[in-house]
């Protein structure tokens, strides 16, 4: 073994802690990233092979009955290679309790069609065969409430009472992503997606032959774009409500976010640790080159160049690197299968998988590699310019001897004891290494505020939105349309409804000038009180008399303002008519345009309907009274849907539990590199200060007084960390929430003042632990020993 | 005179491995109040091992070290910095001073801690340093910065001061200056001050000279008429 090798393998053994403490915080980099990248990079392979293998489709429509001779000729439509119709319709499953509003969405599914589009994969069970009672549930619904093929679902559909046989679980991949109506989770519990056979649900609507949904498959070089206009004109006939492309399928389009979500991840956090790790591995072996100078000196008496004396100290980021490889390498591995469980279950696809992959892990080791040799150079980039004899001598500080800021405070100044000048003076001194530290902690504080952020942010969008926003209990959706004030007198004749205010949702599509979007339309009362909208500093939002309220991001997609005009075009009946942007409101779980009841109706030539209502119940609701409501709401023939506000709340306060693993192991991570950097500090700071150290005790300081020094040394860095990091906070807060908004939800960048006093309580903590372990190093040291010789 | 501090029978033994080297081999001494003692003999032979031991920075593998009544040897981590700290000013050969302090800055930092220190800046005055207080270590020669350590060491206004090789990394003009502060505080505040040094020309300064030899003292001599520093054949 080359004898430089030997000199640094010793080096890094009797310095290990210093040198573990830098390849941990590269390992967890490492470790994201071996957990991380083979789910990101089978996902999309996974789900294109899903697609392709079972023809998920291009578009999508929802007519209200398209005639099965209108279907075929859609086929005849240039660009379109084949077509789908399908039945559509809701239902609620009768439960164990009364009150449960578990639904399903039903599609049919005809046994004998060949290359059907967004076909099925069976996981578990049988196929269906036509005249059977008996469906198959999307695998997520099917294993939440621990069903097994012969199971009997009782189903309310439209008055009626149905049972059917559950056949078994499939997969497909128009469902890869599962949520509620007015939901942006998943709760797999109490809402699923069943296929029926055809003929039995043909029966049931009494559909006659005509189908309600339309999936189309294009041509290849073909584009939604270039089909739309095309397409609109086929399906007309048929009542359609909503045309639109894969792009904007609820289930394609979360998967989409979740898989930019996962790039953006293991592309940026495994840099940015890393990037930490080689900030402190500088500062370590900076000082290490300080301190072995004379060593230093005497190598380039022998004849060693600076550059040969360089690439040895690169050795010891080489050999830090390697150490990180390895620690992240093995954690990576045992985690990757959680990883992949985890996705696996919010995203119900065959292909998930968290093989660990060797050869991903060993790119982003070659990166360790190169981080840790970059940081040794730039540690070590001083033993260039320095000679043989200047070598041998201690380097001068930084600052030499003039006097720090704080001394022109001379009225300040003299406050401080001897020891706090000391500690003040060394880390005004040591310029860079101080700077590298404090950037370090401050990255790590805005890391574990974020983190912590997280849950907090996620229960105050829900509190938001199930307390202040939706303030009802329950909201019904209809079958078919029905006349506003029927409606509210009809849900107040039912004990113990106390207030009852009837909706309007409506597919819409918004048009400024080129830009389009595809949404939904909230018409409220005049003066709802169950439904309230907030502006962005969280001041109520009045509906205006006349006009629409868009969402502040749908207004900056549209490029528009409070005062300009857009371009409804309203699916159902079919209007296109021009509205004035009235207001503009935060909306956290739901991207609706809203505007009054009496307004839409106007738009429409004074057409008045409701789609369905939101139910407030009487304060003191008995159990029973509520029980008896929800029973009769589950049957009523009318109603499709019925949603329970505390019911959703509390699956979604489930879910987001569920997730906390993953959170809590991130700031674990952050706090662990909270303790790594700090630790490190103060390895630099008693090398350099043991002879220091040591002269106090021998005068007298107890050891307590002693480590005092660099206990205030490594707090002053952490308050001016936890400054700077305030900032960086907001800042990561901001790209977080700006990265995950989507158009079905937006996230609050706010940081709560929580997440600040749990990352400041993190920072504390880390600042004890090193320092109980560098109280250990004093005690230690062997003042005699240290005094006796020269720097 | 009143005795200040009795080693009886220290034995130090210094493991390394399956080696181990026996540096005291039961040596005992006793100091007296107010004298200025030099303990002499080659490398090797113990004596920075038995001055760390009566300074309590060091620990003996058996015998007493008894200041006061107490036996050190015996006593926690607590009683020796309280020990170190109220009587005991040690010297070193490298100074030590903390290099982010200015001279005044270090001076003010032991009399900081101490019961009864004395004045920073008539210790300045003392060791003639007055006009580089506000200068930092490496400011100073090396005779300003053993002069600035010894007014450290004397500035917590301790019983003894204990000096190892103080004069070792001077020439002999700063050296001079170095024992003519040493003596000025034995003399004039009455301090007991010990030095070991291998220099046997600084011995004609001491009234008591212990010669040590293989961890045991092998002479020792009482001189009638101490020499001043100025006289010291280097």
């Amino acid at each position: 073994m080359p004898t430089l090798l030997k000199k640094a393998l010793r080096d890094v053994r009797q310095r290990l802690g210093a040198y573990l403490a830098c390849a941990m915080l590269m390992a967890i980099g490492v470790l994201f990233y071996g957990a991380m990248t083979q789910v990101a990079a089978n996902m999309p392979v996974a789900m294109q092979a899903f697609y392709s293998e079972y023809r998920f489709a291009d578009a999508f429509a929802t007519l209200h009955a398209l005639p099965a001779s209108r279907l075929k000729r859609l086929t005849a439509v240039e660009g379109v290679e084949a077509v789908s119709g399908r039945l559509t319709a809701t239902a609620k499953v009768l439960g164990d309790t009364r009150e449960d509003t578990t639904g399903l969405r039903l599609i049919s599914y005809d046994p004998a069609e060949q290359n059907r589009l967004n076909d099925v994969l069976i996981t578990e069970g049988l196929p269906l065969n036509a005249g059977s009672y008996a469906m198959l549930l999307t695998e997520g619904f099917y294993r939440a409430n621990g069903l097994t093929p012969g199971n009997t679902l009782t189903l309310a559909f439209r008055g009626r009472k149905l049972s059917f046989t559950v056949a078994g679980a499939v997969q497909t991949p128009e469902y890869i992503y599962i949520t509620p109506e007015g939901s942006i989770m998943p709760d797999n519990k109490n809402f699923g997606v069943a296929y029926v056979p055809l003929d039995i649900l043909e029966g049931l609507l009494n559909a006659g032959g005509a189908r309600n949904d339309v999936s189309i498959r294009f041509k290849p070089g073909y584009t939604f774009r270039q089909l739309e206009r095309s397409l609109i004109d086929a399906l007309s006939p048929g009542g359609l409500t909503r045309l639109y492309a894969r792009e904007d399928q609820a289930s394609h389009s979360m998967l989409r976010l979740e898989l930019q979500g996962i790039e953006t991840m293991v592309s940026v956090l495994p840099v940015l640790f890393l990037l930490l790790g080689a900030m402190v591995m500088s500062v370590v072996i900076k000082r290490m080159v300080e301190q072995q100078h004379a060593q230093i000196g005497l190598m380039k008496a022998f004849g060693y160049s600076g550059r040969a004396i360089l690439r040895h100290y690169a050795v010891y980021g080489i050999l830090v690197g390697l150490m990180a490889s390895i620690m992240g390498g093995v954690l990576g591995a045992l985690t990757a299968g959680y990883i992949a469980d985890m996705y696996a279950s919010y995203f119900v696809m065959p292909g998930i998988s968290g093989t660990f992959s060797f050869a991903r892990v060993a790119q982003l080791s070659l990166l360790a590699l190169a981080f840790g040799a970059g940081a040794s150079l730039y540690g070590a980039r001083g033993v260039l310019r320095r000679t043989a004899a200047m070598a041998m001598r201690p380097a001068t500080p930084e600052g030499g001897n003039k006097p720090i800021l704080l001394e022109r405070l001379q009225p300040l100044w003299r406050r401080f004891s001897a020891t706090a000048k000391l500690s003040l003076r060394n880390l005004f001194r040591s310029r860079s290494r101080s700077l590298l530290t404090w950037l370090g902690l401050s990255i790590c504080y805005a890391l574990t505020a974020a983190v912590f952020a997280f849950s907090p942010m996620i229960e105050y969008m829900m509190q938001e939105n199930f307390t202040e926003v939706q303030r009802y209990d329950y909201r019904i959706g209809l079958v078919n349309i029905a006349d506003t004030r029927q409606l509210e007198q009809t849900l107040l004749s039912m004990r113990p409804v106390a207030l009852a205010e009837a909706i309007a949702e409506l597919p819409l599509q918004l048009r400024a000038g080129a830009i389009s979007k595809d949404t939904a339309l909230l018409a409220l009362p005049e003066d709802a009180t169950l439904y309230r909208l907030f502006d962005d500093a969280r001041q109520p939002v009045a509906l205006p008399r006349a006009g629409v309220v868009l969402t502040y991001r749908m207004a900056r997609e549209l490029g528009v303002a409070v005062g300009d005009t857009l371009l409804l075009d309203i699916s159902y009946p079919d209007t296109e008519v021009p509205a004035v942007v009235g207001a503009l409101c935060e909306q956290y779980t739901s991207s609706y345009v809203l505007c009054n009841r009496s307004y839409l109706s106007s738009l429409l030539h004074g057409r008045q309907f409701a789609t369905g209502a939101m139910i407030k119940l009487a304060p003191h609701a008995t159990g029973a009274e509520t029980e008896r409501l929800a029973q009769r709401l589950n049957e009523a023939e009318n109603v499709a849907s019925v949603a329970d506000v505390a019911q959703m709340q509390q699956n979604m306060h489930e879910l987001i539990q569920t997730s906390m693993g993953t959170l809590y192991a991130m700031a674990v991570m952050a706090i662990f590199a909270c303790f790594a950097i700090v630790y490190n500090a103060g390895v630099v700071i008693l090398s350099e200060r043991t002879r220091e150290l040591a002269s106090m005790r021998v005068l007298g300081f107890t050891l307590n007084e002693t480590s005092r020094v660099v206990a205030f040394e490594q707090l002053a860095l952490i308050a001016a960390g936890i400054l700077l990091g305030l900032p960086f906070t907001g800042a990561t807060m901001e790209a977080l929430a700006n990265s995950m908004a989507s158009d079905t939800y937006a996230i609050p960048a706010d940081v709560p003042f929580s997440s600040h006093i749990t990352s400041v309580l993190a920072m504390f903590g880390a600042w004890l632990a090193a320092l109980l372990v560098m109280r250990r190093k004093v005690a230690k040291t062997k003042m005699a020993d240290v005094l006796k010789g020269q720097d | 005179m009143q005795e200040l501090i009795r080693g009886i029978d220290i034995k130090k033994i210094y493991k390394t491995g399956d080696v181990q080297v026996e540096a005291l081999r039961g040596l005992s001494i006793t100091l007296y109040e107010g004298e200025f003692i030099v303990i002499l003999g080659p490398s090797g032979s113990g004596k920075s091992t038995l001055l760390n031991i009566l300074g309590g920075i060091d620990a003996a593998t058996s015998g007493q070290v008894l200041f006061e009544g107490q036996n050190l040897c015996a006593a926690p981590e607590r009683v020796l910095t309280h020990y170190r700290r109220q009587a005991v000013g040690f010297v070193f050969q490298f100074y030590n001073l903390m290099p982010n302090l200015t001279a005044r800055e270090n001076i003010q930092l032991a009399a900081d801690i101490a019961a009864q220190p004395f004045d920073v800046d008539a210790m300045l005055r003392d060791v003639d340093m007055s006009d580089r207080a506000g200068h930092f270590p490496s400011q100073l020669s090396g005779g300003q910065q053993q002069r600035v350590a010894i007014a450290r060491a004397v500035a917590k206004n301790p019983r003894m001061l204990l000096c190892d090789e103080p004069t070792g990394a001077l020439d002999v003009q700063t050296g001079v200056q170095v024992l003519r502060v040493l003596r000025h505080f034995n003399r004039d505040y009455g301090k007991t001050v010990a030095i070991i040094t291998h220099n046997a020309g600084i011995a004609g300064m001491a009234d008591k000279v212990f010669t040590i030899r293989d961890g045991v003292i092998a002479a020792k001599h009482r001189n009638a008429h101490p020499i001043p520093p100025e006289e010291v054949a280097w």
